[in-house]
C-alpha cells in the first residue's frame, strides 16, 4: 500500500515538475476564483481574462482554480498551491485575506496577491482600486447632467443622490469621491446621501431611490451591491437615472443607467503577472489601481453616450487628466479618514 | 339463449396447459415439474396452500414469467410467450383478487377501456362511440342475466358488480380462458351462487375456466376437475367426481393432514362477570376518508366470548374495527374497555387497557414487511421496563423475548435478523398473533385473521382464539370467511351499509340466514344495484 | 397491485446467507461510485485526457500524504453532520431536505455569539455558541416537523422552501445587522480566537469539529441501534401505518427526528463557523445539506456508510479542486462525478443486482 501511495506521489511530483519548467523559467502562478465561479460575466471572468492575458504575454504557466466550496476550502487550496511549487498565488475571494496573511508567513518564498483589502507581509501584494477617483468622475458627470432639462427625465434642480450599503469607510470612500466630483462642477449642488443598511435588499434600494427621486434628485449613484439592483429598477420605473458600480451595469436598464464606475480587475491581474514575470513582484506593497492605469474608469456608456452632450464628456476627460497629473487630489477616506465636508 | 358471450376457438383437447414446468427464484424452487391441462368447456380448480406455487403457475400461463424448463401449452401446442400481450391475444385473461378497474371511471368506461368502439368524426378523427359501447354492454349483461347500471362510477359500485365488469371486460376482448383468483372471497353466499351460475353458463358456451380457491366445498360444487399443488409440485389431478374434500385435504396438507382436524368444544361461557368487558354505544363515524360511514353502532363484548362481525366486504366492518382500536376518529359515541372511556383515544391507550389488534391488512399494517422478524415481533414493546437498561434497549432481553414469543405460536423462522417477508403467509400471521398476544390482552380485536394463511396456520390461529376464549378472554372477530365465523363465534353481528342489521346466536347459525342479513338493505327506499 | 411475489418466498432455508447481505450493502454503496468514476473516465477520454493518470492524481491529491488526508477530512467535516441530520429523518420516512438551511442558520448564530460575547468568557464561548446554534437549528426544523405531524403539510415542499427563507434571512442579517464594519461585503466579524475550535493537524485546517462530527455519527449509530426511540423511528420509516397500529406515536416520532436533525445540523453549522471559517459569510454552506442528502441515500442511512460517504465526497471536494493545479481538467469533471454518484445512489442500483433474479 505504502509503495502504491509513493508511486502516486511520484506521479504527482512528476507532473508538478513538468509544470514548473516554464518558458520563462518562472514558477507557475495560480489564481483562485471567488464565489460565483467562472462564467459569472463579472468579477471572476474579468479577473481571469487579465490573468490569462498576462500568462500569454509572459509565457508563464498558470492555473485558474475553481471550487464549489471556496469559502471554507480557501486555506487548504492556497496551501496546496504553495506546497505544489507555485510561485504566485492570487485569490479573488475576499474572505481569503485572513488566511493568506498567515500562509504568507509560512511560505516566504511564494508571492501572494489579495484584492480589495490590505494585508501584511513582505511577500503579499494588496490590490486596491482607487474607487474614489472613479466616483469623482461619476459625480462630475452627474452634476453636469442634472441641470440639463433637454435630457428626458431631468429636472432643473441641482440635486443628485447616492445610496451606500452601510456607513463604513470602505463605502464612504466612494461617496466622498462622488460628492467631491459633483462639487468640482457646481459647488452649490445638493448631494443626498442614504444608507440601505444592507447589501442584499433590492426592495429597500428601490424604496430609498424612489424617495430621492421624489425629493428632486434625478440621478442616484448606487454603492450598495445587491441592494443596488433595486436602485436601478427604480430609475427604470421612474424614468430617471442610476449610476452603476464595480462592473458595467449599463445594460441592466439600458438608457436609465447613466454610466457605471467600473473596477478593472483584469488590468490589475495582468499587470501583476507581468511584474511577477519580470522579477519585480510588488511584495509588501499596496497597489492602488487608479485612473492613471485604467484600474478604475467610467463605462463606455453604450446606451447613454448619444443623449449626453459631447461637452460634458470632454469636461469629465479633462478632470480625469487633472487627477492623473496630480493637479486634482481626490479625498481617500480609507487612507485619510473623513474630510470636513463629509463627517 | 340465442347468442353466446364467449368466442370459443375451434375444437382442441387442451385449450391451455403446462407441461413439466420448472421455475425457481434464486434458491426457491417455486414450480417443480408442474403439469396441468385444461380443456374447453371445463372448470378446472387449482388448489393448494399459500406458497404451493399456484401464483407462479398462473403467471407462467399469462406470459408474465419465463419458465426455466418445460412448456406452456395453448391449443394442444407448446408456445413460448414473448410477454403478457401474446397471452392476451391467445384469449387468456385473469380476474385478480384486487380488480384492475380504474375506480374513478364509470363501469362502462372500464368495460371498454383500451378497446373502445369508435366512429369517425369531422371526417378524420376517431371518437369513442358511447352508444355502441352501451349497446354492447347491455347485450353482455342481458346474456349473462345480470342488470348493471353502466353509468355508475366504479368506486361506488358493489364489489360483486365490479367483479362482473372485470369478467365481461375479458370476454369482450375475446378471452375464452379465464383465470379467477379466489373470486368468492369478497362475496356473500347468495352472490357466490350467482357467480357460479355465470361461470357454468360460460362453460356451456365453451370457455375454459381456471378457478383458484381454498374453499373445497366450492371446488366440489363448481369444478369439473381439480389439480392440487403442494410445495411447488402437482401432487394430484383428478375429476372432481373421483375425489372428495377430505381426500383433497390430504393431498393439500401432505403428512400434516391430521393437524388440520379441528373441533370446537361447546363449553359454557366462563363465569359471566356481569359488566361487559367492552361497551360501544351510539358510535357514528363519517370522516372524509371513510369509504363506508358508520351509523349508530352499539355492541357489548363480555368476558369469554367471541363476537363475530359479518358483512359483504366494504360495508363498514373495516371502519368499525379501526374505531375499536384507536386508528380512526369517530364523530360521536362512546367506547369503553373495563369501564375506561377510550372514545377517540390513540391506539396506545387501547393497548394500555388490555387490547390486542390483528390487522386485516397484514402486508401494510400488520407487519413492516422489509423490517426484521425481531423488529416485527417486538414492535410496541420497546418501552417496557423489562427490555430497558436505563434509557437503552437491553438487546439481550429483547432478543430473548422475541424468540420466546415466536416459539409460543410455533412460528417457523430462520434467524431473527431475516426480513419478515421471508416467512410464509401463515408464519407471518402467527408472528402477528405472537406479538399481539404477548402482553396477555383481555380483548383481542381480530380482523381477517386467516386471509392468505395456509391450513396449518389456520388451525394454529383458530385453536389459539378458542383457548383465549376459554381462559376468559374476549375476541371481536371480523371475517369475510363465513365458515370461520360460524366455527369460532358465540354470536355474529351482521353489518350492512355501516349499520348493524341483525344478530345471530350460535344456535341459529346458517349461511342462508347470515347471508340474507348481509344483503339486507337498511334503507328500503333506495333500490339496490344489481 | 397484486402481491404475486409473496407466495414464492416460502422456503425458510432459502434465505440468503448473511454474507450476501453484507456484500449487497457494500455493492449498493460502491456500484454508484464505480459507475460515476466510469462516467467521469468517458468524459475525460472525450476531452483528450488520460483517465488513469487523472484518477491517480486525484487519489494522491485526496489521500497521498498526511496533509492531503487532513484536507480531505477537513472537507468532509460538515458533511458528517449534514449526512447524519438527513439520515435521521430519511430513516423515518421523513423527507427533510431542509438541513442546509438549518446548517446555515446555526452557523450564523454560532459566529455571532463567537464574536459578540465578551472575550473574557474564554473557553466557555465555544460551547455556548454550539449550544445556541443547535437550539436555533432545532427550532428551525421543528416548525416543518409540526406542520407535517399535525397538519400533514408536505415536508419536502416546506423544508425546501425554508432553505430559501434561511438563506434570505442569513443573507440579510450578514449584510446588515451583523455586517462587519472592518471588512467588505457579506461577512460578520471574525470570532474571538478563544472561541475557535482547535486544529488537529496544523497547519491543516482539520479542526476538532471533525471529532464532533464523528461523535454525531457514533451517537447516530447508538441511537438507531440501542434506544427505544431509535427503534420506533425505524418502524415509522419502515411502515408508518404499522407503527401507528402497534401504539407508536407517529406525529411524536416525526417531530422528534426533525428536532434531532436540527440539533445535528446546528452543531455542524457551529463547527464550521468556529473551526473552519471563523466567521459567517455569504457562501457559508457550499450546499453541504444537499451533499449530505446524497451521502445519506448512498449510505442507505447506515452510520458506517455515512462515514465512508462523507470521506468520499470530502475527497472529491478537496482533490477535485487541487487537481486543477496540476492538470488541465476543469472542475466540471468532478461535478459530473459527484452528480452521477448522486443519481445512481438515488436509483438504488443495488436492487437490480443479478443474483436476486426477480424484480421483487
Amino acid at each position: 500500500m505504502k509503495r502504491v501511495i509513493r508511486c502516486l506521489l511520484a506521479g504527482a511530483a512528476l507532473s508538478i515538475t513538468t509544470l514548473g519548467v516554464s518558458a520563462a523559467d518562472v514558477k507557475p502562478a495560480a489564481l483562485i476564483i471567488a464565489q460565483g465561479g467562472l462564467g459569472d460575466g463579472s468579477w471572476n471572468d474579468t479577473a481571469n481574462a487579465g490573468f490569462q492575458a498576462g500568462l500569454t504575454a509572459t509565457g508563464i504557466t498558470g492555473k485558474a482554480i475553481e471550487s464549489k466550496d471556496v469559502v471554507a476550502q480557501g486555506e487548504e487550496i492556497m496551501r496546496r498551491a504553495a506546497d505544489g511549487g507555485f510561485g504566485l498565488v492570487a485569490s479573488l475571494e475576499w474572505i481569503h485575506g485572513e488566511p493568506m496573511e498567515k500562509l504568507a508567513a509560512d511560505y516566504p518564498d511564494v508571492n501572494w496577491v489579495i484584492m480589495n483589502q490590505t494585508r501584511k507581509g513582505d511577500n503579499v501584494a494588496s490590490v486596491v482600486f482607487a474607487e474614489h477617483q472613479g466616483s469623482f468622475l461619476a459625480g462630475a458627470l452627474a452634476a453636469q447632467v442634472t441641470v440639463d432639462t433637454s435630457i428626458k427625465g431631468i429636472n432643473e434642480q441641482a440635486v443628485i443622490g447616492v445610496i451606500g450599503g452601510v456607513k463604513a469607510p470602505g463605502i464612504d470612500k466612494f461617496i466622498v469621491g462622488y460628492i467631491q466630483g459633483a462639487k468640482a462642477i457646481n459647488p452649490d449642488i445638493e448631494v443626498k446621501v442614504a444608507y440601505s443598511e444592507s447589501f442584499g435588499d433590492p426592495a429597500k434600494g428601490e424604496q430609498l431611490a424612489k424617495a430621492m427621486f421624489n425629493e428632486g434628485a434625478d440621478i442616484v449613484y448606487q454603492v450598495a451591491g445587491g441592494t443596488g439592483i433595486g436602485i436601478i429598477e427604480a430609475a427604470k420605473a421612474e424614468g430617471k437615472f442610476a449610476i452603476g458600480v464595480d462592473t458595467d451595469q449599463d445594460s441592466m436598464a439600458p438608457g436609465n443607467v447613466l454610466t457605471s464606475m467600473v473596477k478593472r480587475v483584469d488590468v490589475a491581474t495582468e499587470s501583476i503577472i507581468r511584474d511577477y514575470a519580470d522579477g519585480k513582484f510588488p511584495g509588501g506593497k499596496v497597489l492602488q489601481f487608479g485612473l492613471d492605469v485604467k484600474g478604475v474608469a467610467l463605462s463606455d456608456m453604450n446606451h447613454t453616450k448619444d443623449i449626453i452632450p459631447e461637452t460634458y464628456l470632454a469636461r469629465v476627460d479633462a478632470l480625469k487628466a487633472d487627477i492623473i497629473s496630480g493637479k486634482i487630489e481626490v479625498w481617500d477616506v480609507s487612507a485619510s479618514g473623513y474630510p470636513d465636508f463629509f463627517k | 339463449m340465442s347468442a353466446t358471450i364467449v368466442q370459443p376457438r375451434g375444437s382442441v383437447e387442451i385449450r391451455i396447459g403446462a407441461n413439466r414446468i420448472f421455475k425457481s427464484y434464486g434458491s426457491v424452487q417455486a414450480n417443480r415439474n408442474v403439469s396441468i391441462s385444461v380443456g374447453p368447456r371445463q372448470i378446472h380448480a387449482v388448489v393448494g396452500e399459500n406458497g404451493a406455487g399456484k401464483s407462479t403457475l398462473m403467471r407462467a400461463l399469462q406470459g408474465l414469467e419465463t419458465v426455466d424448463g418445460g412448456e406452456v401449452i395453448v391449443d394442444d401446442l407448446p408456445v413460448r410467450f414473448s410477454g403478457p400481450q401474446q397471452a392476451i391475444s391467445e384469449g387468456i385473461g385473469m380476474v385478480h383478487q384486487e380488480f384492475m378497474l380504474a375506480p374513478e371511471l364509470t363501469l362502462l368506461e372500464n368495460l371498454v377501456l383500451g378497446d373502445e368502439p369508435t366512429r369517425p368524426s369531422f371526417g378524420f378523427l376517431q371518437t369513442v362511440d358511447w352508444d355502441v359501447a352501451l349497446g354492447e354492454a347491455r347485450q353482455i349483461g342481458e346474456r349473462a342475466g345480470i342488470s348493471i347500471d353502466w353509468h355508475r362510477s366504479t368506486s361506488t359500485a358493489p364489489v360483486h358488480i365490479q367483479q362482473y365488469v372485470e369478467i365481461f371486460r375479458l370476454l369482450r376482448r375475446g378471452s375464452d380462458v379465464l383465470i379467477l383468483d379466489e373470486p368468492t372471497a369478497v362475496l356473500a353466499p347468495q352472490q357466490v351462487e350467482q357467480l357460479f351460475g355465470l361461470l357454468r353458463q360460460l362453460r356451456e358456451n365453451g370457455a375454459s375456466i381456471i378457478f383458484i380457491s381454498h374453499k373445497l366445498q366450492e371446488v366440489e360444487a363448481l369444478a369439473d376437475h381439480v389439480t392440487i399443488m403442494r410445495k411447488g409440485e402437482t401432487v394430484a389431478s383428478a375429476s372432481v367426481d373421483e375425489m372428495n374434500t377430505s381426500q383433497m385435504t390430504r393431498y393439500i396438507m401432505g403428512e400434516n393432514a391430521k393437524a388440520a382436524q379441528q373441533t370446537r368444544g361447546e363449553p359454557g361461557r366462563p363465569k359471566d362477570t356481569g359488566a361487559p368487558l367492552a361497551k360501544i354505544t351510539g358510535l357514528n363515524a363519517h370522516t372524509a376518508n371513510a369509504q363506508q360511514p358508520l351509523y349508530n353502532i352499539s355492541m357489548d363484548v363480555s368476558c369469554g366470548e367471541i363476537v363475530g362481525i359479518a358483512g359483504v366486504a366494504g360495508n363498514g366492518q373495516e371502519e368499525l374495527i379501526e374505531c375499536l382500536v384507536g386508528l380512526r376518529k369517530a364523530q360521536s359515541g362512546s367506547i369503553s374497555i373495563n369501564n375506561a372511556e377510550l372514545y377517540n383515544a390513540e391506539n396506545a391507550s387501547f393497548r394500555a387497557h388490555g387490547q390486542g389488534y390483528v390487522s386485516p391488512d397484514r402486508a401494510h399494517e400488520g407487519l413492516a414487511k422489509s423490517a426484521t422478524i425481531e423488529a416485527n415481533v417486538m414492535a410496541g414493546s420497546q418501552r417496557e421496563p423489562a427490555f430497558l437498561r436505563g434509557p437503552m434497549l437491553d438487546r439481550t432481553a429483547f432478543r430473548k423475548e422475541a424468540r420466546a414469543r415466536l416459539d409460543r405460536l410455533d412460528v417457523q423462522y430462520g434467524t431473527l435478523n431475516d426480513p419478515v417477508s421471508s416467512l410464509s403467509g401463515g408464519n407471518q400471521q402467527k408472528l402477528v398473533f405472537a406479538r399481539e398476544t404477548a402482553r396477555h390482552p383481555k380483548l383481542l380485536v381480530v380482523s381477517q385473521p386467516t386471509r392468505g394463511v395456509d391450513l396449518n396456520g389456520i388451525a394454529t390461529i383458530h385453536s389459539y382464539l378458542l383457548s383465549h376464549r376459554e381462559t376468559g378472554g374476549s375476541v371481536v372477530l371480523a371475517s369475510e370467511e363465513l365458515d370461520e365465523l360460524m366455527f369460532l363465534c358465540d354470536r355474529i353481528l351482521v353489518m350492512s351499509m355501516g349499520r348493524f342489521v341483525g344478530e345471530v346466536s350460535r344456535a341459529e347459525f346458517s349461511p342462508q340466514k347470515i347471508g340474507e342479513l348481509m344483503l339486507a338493505d337498511p334503507l328500503p327506499q333506495k333500490a339496490a344495484n344489481g | 397491485m397484486v402481491d404475486g411475489g409473496s407466495e414464492n418466498v416460502v422456503a425458510i432455508d432459502a434465505r440468503p446467507p448473511r454474507w450476501t447481505l453484507a456484500a449487497e450493502n457494500a455493492m449498493r454503496f460502491s456500484l454508484p461510485v464505480l459507475l460515476a468514476f466510469l462516467a467521469g473516465a468517458v468524459l475525460l477520454l472525450a476531452i483528450g485526457e488520460n483517465p488513469v493518470a487523472i484518477y491517480q492524481l486525484m487519489l494522491s491529491e485526496g489521500f497521498g500524504s498526511e496533509r492531503r488526508i487532513a484536507a480531505t477530512l477537513s472537507a468532509s467535516t460538515p458533511l458528517l453532520f449534514t449526512a447524519v441530520a438527513t439520515a435521521v429523518c430519511f430513516r423515518s420516512g421523513v423527507f427533510n431536505v431542509g438541513v442546509d438551511g438549518a446548517f446555515v442558520l446555526g452557523g450564523l448564530g454560532a459566529a455571532v455569539i463567537g464574536y459578540a460575547l465578551p472575550v473574557a468568557l474564554g473557553w466557555t464561548i465555544a460551547p455556548l455558541a454550539i449550544g445556541s446554534a443547535m437550539l436555533i437549528a432545532a427550532f428551525w426544523l421543528w416548525v416543518p416537523g409540526v406542520l407535517l405531524a399535525k397538519l400533514e403539510v408536505d415536508e419536502v415542499v416546506s423544508t425546501l422552501m425554508l432553505n430559501f427563507v434561511a438563506l434570505g434571512i442569513s443573507g440579510f442579517l450578514v449584510n446588515s445587522v451583523f455586517l462587519s464594519e472592518t471588512s467588505g461585503n457579506n461577512t460578520t466579524e471574525t470570532i474571538h480566537e478563544v472561541a475557535e475550535l482547535s486544529r488537529l493537524l496544523p497547519p491543516s485546517t482539520l479542526h476538532s469539529g471533525f471529532l464532533l462530527g464523528l461523535l454525531c455519527v457514533l451517537g447516530y449509530a447508538f441511537w438507531t441501534q440501542r434506544t427505544p426511540q431509535g427503534f420506533e423511528a425505524a418502524l415509522v420509516g419502515f411502515n408508518n401505518r404499522f407503527a401507528r397500529s402497534v401504539g407508536i406515536s407517529v406525529p411524536g416520532t416525526i417531530i422528534l427526528v426533525m428536532i434531532i436533525s436540527g440539533l445535528v445540523s446546528g452543531a455542524g453549522g457551529a463547527a464550521h463557523a468556529l473551526g473552519q471559517v471563523h466567521k459567517f459569510s455569504d457562501g457559508f454552506s457550499a450546499g453541504y445539506g444537499f451533499t449530505g442528502m446524497a451521502i445519506a441515500l448512498l449510505a442507505r442511512n447506515s452510520a458506517i456508510g455515512i462515514l465512508l460517504g462523507a470521506i468520499l465526497f470530502g475527497a472529491l471536494a478537496s482533490a477535485g479542486t487541487t487537481v486543477q493545479l496540476f492538470s488541465d481538467i476543469p472542475l466540471d469533471i468532478v461535478n459530473v462525478i459527484e452528480g452521477t454518484v448522486m443519481i445512481f445512489a438515488v436509483v438504488e442500483l443495488g436492487r437490480l443486482t443479478l443474483w436476486r433474479g426477480t424484480g421483487q
